[in-house]
């Protein structure tokens, strides 16, 4: 329910009050913003209405009756519009019309526009609105002879169209050195990223390396080469990192035990950085730390900046880190000497989550560092001539042994400190700690990012949507079993606001035998994966880009492309000058292989004055890609079957089949559903119907309410909101919902038998 | 009963007895599964006239006419009639319990908002709180009207005045009301003002405080405005029960409906002779 205005102010306490009052002034408005302006400050932002509605439901692939609230929800808002001048003498199609020209509105395109919607009421302290609906107009329509327009309005959803692209990522157990673990977290981080949806700040330009930490170790940017924890002493006992820890954004990394290996090369394509002068870069992110931490007494590394195979701390290194709660960066000297030590704030209190944010700039006599502790910001710098002491490029972080949870670190080469700190980041995403154990990336290549979040979503029966304000929500089903969510937020009963409920009863609600699909995977050993059958071309001094479509995802794909006679055991990109494969090879071009789930990206230069051919000799394949299928292990999917045997005797068979989905992908998972929904569908559960009422704006989805009717249909219980119906005409403002059984657990000698509880 | 823009206001010609000028408040009223009933109301109100007329001469039936058949360009149109005694707009005369908000009034200085802590008149006043720092001339609320930057539109020529209930918390505020008048064109052409009164003291203890004036030939509009002559830094100033009305005196408040900008929605025009015609009613509706 929610507790505060439209603006963000609390609700006033008489707004309560109000919402129960026999006598209501219910108030509407509606913001378009015309030409792309989004806050809503152009003159015709505020539109006036005579009808409004907002939908809001959640659509789930279970069966209406069960007590899980899961599904998706894609809000719609219908509108119907007068002329915008007060004496009403033009004609709404005048005002909302493309083609008229002496229109305010006119060359104002509409299509896109920013909406927002607002119900409220009139209180003692005003005109006090609570926020309904944001999303995008996507229809107008006009009429000459009517008296209004119509528009209508769908949610942030109708973002979600791009296509995601994964990168194959494969959580654990089939490489000891890269184990990066692997959460659904992660993907719909990267899902929601690329469409400019963000659960953690997004990538600032010139990145050279961001890991989100959600679940997974494995970088939106650079390349993880080491990623594992040790269980043992033993070679082959290493294990994934873990994300126990809750963090900022959900799920993060834990702190690592001694021995442990994180280790990233940056992406190559950004700006190079490294103590020399002229060059800059930040380092941002959040950490656990405070007093209980340790971090008072004693001094640990953030992370350390450096190259493949030289060492993580070493002499070489240069660190980030805390000492005395003060956080340091420390440039070491490659001939040895005193290093140069700048200093930034100092990290209090007891332990909690702190953004971390340090940038470095070297010039030619000095360092210059900026620092910010949770919006602090403090500068340190240091004299010192920068020459032949100093390190080349780095091209790598260290994280090894980390000693603190840490969640969405990034590092960039931004020449500037920056004027937006991600301590500035306001999340347009909230996602929850996802419930699904998966092994690897499945194919994603034919969806877009809705399409693909709703299907991880309802593997898992998680509900997700964008809120009121614009903010997608991933609620998982641990989200039922918080205490704000277990609290009967309102009674609506026959007194104080029903107009009508009912329920419907049916044997086709009943599901007494269950199958939950399931596709466990493994990893096959290294083998060619993909081979081209054509012969291509590649003109003079000219590039080309072949596609490869995997027929199973690929774990570890071999991307550094060997050029010329194919090499065992590797990919290989042979390039002959004739199509004929007749033997003469070239070795004037370049090849590239950019990897994904399913799919590989093989760009090709040739940098000759001849053509060359693609082609292996005698026409034998000019490419081919090594890696790891990815497989079902069985070939086929498992099922978890429950059968209740006393709802089958009653009522017959009726069946529930729970698709399998690729993101479900172990037996233990299939079998806990199966029980859950076994329990669930075996006997009949009424299903509400037709609820209405007089409006509380404050309602949202998700919501607990119990409902009263003791005279009519004497339904007396409490139900889960999974569906909002805003009806507003001047004067009137009528919900209808939607709603689930959500029992509260019998107490004796406090429930009563009728009470609506649930006796087990 | 005048009638037009203001500045061009014309005089109507009197209607016949039966004036109907009906505040209408859109309802809805919903009957819950116990058969308790539930209203809900809009926000606000708007009123429909009907002026009913007997027999009117070719130019006197051509005002309205004039206005119908749009000879004087586009509406709305001012309509003050004296009928009515208070001519604020009802969240005015009400001092902000219509709305619950400070629409219909702005401040020179301070800041303004509705207040339950202090009232006249139950439920709530204006409150003007004065900042710490002291501007060079006596801040003042100021009385707004929606199609106009300078205040309310009158009668020129025409005696008008202005009464209120204001408190203050310090013994040391002196208040007084202004009414300035302005030209059609936004000029300032003179103030009517009195000796300002010293207030109580205490926010509970209201004086009344009235200026009545001539309007000048020229007005258009009359900016209203309880002016603070000495305030006190940090001090508030509770204001209730305004009213403007017609007349050389200011007399008992009532509940104001406002000078309203009204739409002819509908007129009749028989011909009963060369001359002479019957338009039955004139219907007026009110614009916000």
């Amino acid at each position: 329910m929610q507790s505060t205005t439209a603006e963000g102010e609390p609700l006033s306490e008489g707004f309560a009050d109000e919402v129960l009052s026999p006598e209501q002034i219910p108030l509407g408005r509606l913001r378009v913003g015309w030409g792309g302006d989004t806050d809503f400050s152009g003159e015709y932002a505020e539109v006036p209405f005579t009808s409004l509605s907002i939908s809001r439901q959640l659509t789930g692939s279970l069966p209406d009756v069960v007590e899980t609230t899961e599904g998706f929800s894609s809000a719609a808002l219908d509108a119907e519009l007068p002329p915008l001048d007060v004496e009403g003498e033009r004609k709404a199609a005048w005002w909302y019309s493309r083609f008229n020209a002496e229109s305010p509105l006119f060359n104002l395109e509409p299509l896109g526009a920013e909406v927002t919607a607002d119900i409220g009421l009139r209180t003692d302290a005003g005109l006090e609105y609570v926020r309904k609906f944001t999303g995008t107009l996507r229809n107008i329509k006009v009429k000459s002879t009517s008296a209004t327009a119509a528009m209508s309005s769908l949610d942030y959803r109708e973002k979600l169209r791009a296509q995601v692209r994964l990168p194959m990522v494969v959580g654990s157990a089939f490489d000891a050195t890269v184990q990066p673990n692997l959460s659904v977290n992660w993907i719909v981080n990267e899902a929601l990223r690329a469409n400019s949806v963000y659960v953690v700040p997004p990538l600032r330009d010139q990145c050279l390396w961001a890991a989100s930490f959600l679940g997974s170790t494995w970088p939106s940017v650079g390349t993880v080469t080491e990623s594992h924890i040790p269980t043992g002493l033993t070679a082959g006992t290493k294990a994934p990192p873990t994300f126990n820890t809750d963090g900022p954004f959900g799920p993060a990394l834990d702190p690592m035990d001694e021995d442990s290996r994180l280790f990233y090369e940056f992406d190559t394509s950004a700006p190079s950085i490294g103590p020399q002068p002229g060059q800059a870069f930040l380092a941002e992110g959040w950490i656990y730390a405070g007093e209980t931490t340790g971090v008072g007494v004693t001094a640990f590394s953030l992370f350390s900046l450096t190259r493949p195979g030289e060492g993580g701390t070493g002499n070489f290194a240069t660190i980030g880190g805390l000492i005395g709660g003060r956080i340091r960066w420390i440039t070491t000297r490659v001939t040895g000497g005193a290093p140069e030590i700048l200093t930034g704030p100092t990290i209090t209190g007891p332990d909690a989550w702190h953004y971390i944010g340090i940038h470095v700039a070297y010039s030619d006599n000095d360092i210059l560092a900026t620092f910010n502790v949770d919006g602090v910001i403090t500068a340190d710098s240091a004299s010192t001539a920068i020459d032949q002491d100093w390190a080349p490029d780095w091209t790598a972080v260290d994280l090894s042994e980390n000693q603190v949870p840490r969640s969405a670190w990034q590092i960039t080469a931004e020449p500037e400190a920056p004027d937006s700190w991600g301590s500035d980041f306001i999340p347009t995403a909230v996602v929850e700690r996802s419930t699904n154990t998966i092994l690897a990336i499945m194919p994603t290549d034919d969806q877009d990012s809705w399409a693909l979040l709703k299907d991880l979503s309802s593997t898992e029966f998680a509900s997700i949507f964008f809120d009121e304000f614009g903010i997608f929500r991933w609620w998982s089903t641990t989200h039922w079993d918080l205490p704000e969510t277990q609290t009967v937020v309102r009674e609506i009963t026959a007194d104080n606001a029903l107009i009508d409920i009912g329920y419907q009863d049916g044997i086709d609600q009943i599901r007494n035998v269950v199958r939950v699909h399931a596709t466990p995977l493994t990893v096959g050993d290294p083998q060619y994966v993909w081979s081209s059958g054509e012969v291509y071309e590649v003109p003079a001094q000219s590039a080309i880009e072949i596609w490869a479509s995997f027929e199973d995802p690929v774990w570890q794909l071999d991307t550094a492309a060997w050029l010329g006679p194919p090499f065992p055991d590797a990919s290989h990109v042979t390039a002959q000058d004739a199509p004929d494969g007749s033997g003469n090879y070239v070795f004037d071009y370049t090849a590239t292989i950019t990897a994904f789930a399913t799919a590989a990206k093989i760009a090709i230069t040739n940098n000759s004055t001849d053509p060359i051919w693609i082609v292996g000799f005698e026409r034998a394949p000019g490419i081919k890609l090594w890696g790891r299928p990815v497989t079902t292990e069985t070939g086929s999917t498992v099922s978890a079957v429950r059968r209740a045997p006393y709802s089958i005797a009653k009522f017959g068979e009726q069946e529930l089949n729970v698709a399998a989905s690729p993101w479900r992908q172990t037996m233990a998972g299939a079998d806990s559903q199966a029980d859950y929904l076994s329990a669930q569908l075996s006997g009949p559960r009424p299903l509400l119907t037709d609820i209405f009422a007089a409006g509380d704006a404050r309602l949202l989805l998700g919501d607990r309410v119990r409902f009263v009717d003791r005279e009519g249909t004497a339904i007396v219980g409490t139900y889960r909101l999974v569906g909002i119906d805003d009806s507003l005409a001047p004067a009137k403002f009528i919900q209808g919902y939607t709603a689930r059984l959500s029992p509260t657990p019998a107490v004796w000698g406090e429930s009563t038998w009728g009470g609506g509880d649930s006796w087990a | 009963m005048w009638f037009g823009r203001p500045g061009q206001l014309v005089k109507l010609p009197s209607p016949k007895r039966g004036i109907v000028g009906d505040p209408i408040v859109e309802s809805s009223s919903l009957t819950l599964l116990s058969g308790r009933k539930r209203t809900q109301l809009a926000e606000r109100s708007s009123r429909a006239w009907e002026l009913p007329y007997k027999l009117l001469t070719e130019a006197e039936a051509g005002i309205f006419t004039g206005y119908y058949m749009r000879h004087h360009g586009r509406g709305p149109w001012t309509f003050i009639s004296e009928l009515d005694t208070n001519l604020l707009s009802p969240n005015q005369s009400s001092a902000t319990a219509a709305l619950g908000t400070t629409e219909g009034f702005a401040v020179s200085h301070g800041t303004i908002a509705p207040s339950t802590d202090y009232y006249y008149q139950a439920p709530q006043s204006l409150l003007w709180t004065l900042p710490a720092s002291t501007p060079g001339t006596p801040p003042f609320v100021s009385l707004t009207w929606p199609g106009s930057a300078f205040g309310v539109p009158v009668i020129p020529n025409t005696s008008y005045a202005t009464s209120a209930r204001i408190s203050g918390d310090s013994a040391s505020f002196e208040v007084r009301l202004d009414m300035r008048w302005y030209t059609a064109a936004g000029s300032l052409i003179s103030t009517s003002q009195w000796a300002p009164t010293t207030l109580s003291g205490s926010l509970s203890d209201y004086s009344y405080v009235s200026i009545s004036g001539l309007s000048p030939a020229t007005a258009a509009y009359v900016l209203i405005a309880p002016v603070a002559e000495t305030m006190v830094n940090n001090g508030h100033i509770s204001i209730d029960r305004l009213q403007f009305e017609i007349g050389p005196v200011a007399t008992d408040w009532v509940p104001g409906f406002g000078v309203p900008r009204v739409s002819i929605v509908d007129m009749g025009r028989q011909y009963e002779w060369k001359g002479f015609h019957e338009v039955g009613k004139i219907f007026l509706q009110e614009l916000d």
